[in-house]
């Protein structure tokens, strides 16, 4: 079964450690929740194993494979906590964006896409239900279906493992929920892999397969919802 | 009584300053208190404009119109790649960056009228002059003004275009374009409408059209054809203005 390995990952600014030998794998299907103290690196870890920023040791791969950045790049898609869209486009295109590493780079230049891949973005918009808002501007839409936006062109790229960066945080908490409950429930009936970066405990237990624990770089627990107890979050967030 | 000043003591010596430098250029140059009265007398050269000439003027105007917008689109086209270059942000290398500032900087501070003057060697005296002389300062304000706009934008939409293996191009075309196009297309509208005026007065040097009417009639003191000439540059700058506001406004949403 498909599995995304991350292997004694380590980051070093400077002279500060910033990621402290990481290592956990999920597995197809799996829902994988990074919780932590903030400024404690689970953005840089997201952004390490995006590829979007270097790491000095370890490696993240898929099932053991050594492939360029480029490949795996293709195989993952991202969630950002502030959606990351461009306003002036519309909905439409901003989730076509996700389907850029796949078409030809001079008909999409002159703003061509086939329509097989149209039909791809379609689906993914109709997947988070703003079927009814595909041609508007991003910049008209609510903060709530911006996120969808975003989720759907993570979709669009056909990924095997989605990271999500904080995706709700940004957003008011009722609406966040029923979001983060669409995301988790799409994301379930595709089998992918989500790693996710939450700082609601309650969200991550209720949603999450395994739980990660970051304090100062380092991992402190690893376990499933159940197996977090007060007592664990309590030395987490020490 | 006792006075308090609110002032500090340093804006009263600026201001002390600026008025001795004003007094000294004047000097200088010979201005005195007198001239200012004799402004008046520019009311005796007002001439009922001659306003069957206008039908004559219609071709000036449209050279005017042809030299500003033809010099500006070359501008246009030039700049889009050269903002690029000298954006820092998406810059492909910094050396470009460097190399490209630099250009723009020298094509900027030399004024048209000289650019103008210089390219007499390469293309000769007439319209095609004016087209490269407007062309090559434009360049060098559009050029920043481009660079700029792209130094201010949102990196995030960026950093989601390179997860999907975007290539540099694509960015540019996904996630620049879409955020600069509103401020582009002011600074567009903006130089065309600099330009316009550019191409009256660098009509006076040779390049033709409605400056160079304008000169022709001003020699001869013919001041009725003068003022029909005034009044057609003033409803032709006023037209495009409004032309511009229109179009910024419709852009705007």
């Amino acid at each position: 079964m498909l599995a995304v390995m991350i292997e004694n990952l380590s980051k070093n600014f400077f002279q500060h450690t910033v990621l402290d030998n990481i290592s956990f794998e999920a597995k197809k299907g799996e829902i994988v929740s990074v919780i932590g103290p903030s400024g404690t690196g689970k953005t840089t870890l997201m952004r390490c194993i995006a590829s979007l920023e270097r790491y000095n040791e370890g490696r993240v791969c898929f099932d053991g494979n050594s492939e360029t950045k480029d490949e795996k790049r293709r195989r993952i898609g991202m969630v950002f906590q502030e959606f990351n869209l461009i306003p002036r486009l519309t909905v439409l295109t901003n989730v076509l964006i996700g389907r850029l590493g796949y078409v030809s780079k001079l008909t999409s230049l002159l703003g061509m896409f086939p329509y097989k891949d149209i039909k791809v973005a379609l689906n993914s918009i109709k997947k988070v239900g703003l079927h009814n808002k595909i041609n508007e501007r991003v910049s008209k839409i609510s903060g709530g279906e911006r996120q969808r936006v975003g989720i759907a062109r993570a979709l669009a790229q056909k990924p095997e493992l989605i990271l999500a960066d904080e995706p709700v945080s940004n957003l008011d908490p009722k609406i966040g929920e029923t979001i983060l409950n669409d995301f988790v429930r799409i994301c379930k009936e595709k089998e992918l892999i989500v790693i996710m970066n939450l700082h609601q405990i309650d969200y991550a237990k209720r949603f999450a397969d395994k739980i990660i624990g970051l304090n100062k770089g380092r991992i402190v627990f690893e376990g499933s919802p159940m197996q977090l107890t007060d007592m664990a979050v309590r030395r987490i967030y020490a | 009584m006792h006075y308090k000043t609110l002032f500090k003591k340093k804006e009263f010596g600026i201001s002390v300053v600026c008025a001795l430098l004003f007094l000294l250029s004047s000097m200088f140059i010979g201005l005195s208190p007198s001239y200012f009265f004799e402004l008046p007398k520019i009311v005796k050269l007002l001439e009922l404009p001659n306003l069957t000439i206008i039908p004559n003027l219609v071709n000036d105007t449209f050279i005017t119109i042809a030299i500003a917008y033809s010099s500006t689109f070359i501008a246009v086209i030039v700049s889009l790649l050269l903002g690029i270059l000298a954006a820092k942000n998406i810059t492909p290398h910094i050396t470009l960056y460097y190399l490209t500032r630099t250009t723009i900087m020298i094509a900027r501070t030399i004024p048209d009228i000289i650019w103008g003057l210089l390219l007499i060697a390469a293309v000769g005296l007439g319209s095609v002059q004016g087209v490269f002389a407007i062309a090559i300062h434009c360049t060098g304000m559009l050029a920043k003004f481009f660079a700029e706009a792209i130094e201010e934008i949102d990196s995030k939409p960026l950093h989601a275009l390179e997860i999907v293996g975007a290539s540099y191009t694509q960015k540019i075309v996904y996630g620049v374009i879409p955020q600069v196009l509103p401020s582009y297309i002011n600074y567009i509208l903006y130089m065309f409408d600099h330009n316009l005026r550019t191409a009256i007065i660098l009509g006076m040097f040779g390049i033709g059209g409605l400056g160079f009417k304008f000169l022709i009639n001003l020699r001869l003191f013919r001041y009725d054809k003068v003022f029909a000439i005034l009044l057609t540059i003033f409803v032709l700058l006023f037209v495009v203005e409004r032309i511009s506001a229109y179009l910024r406004n419709k852009i705007m949403d």
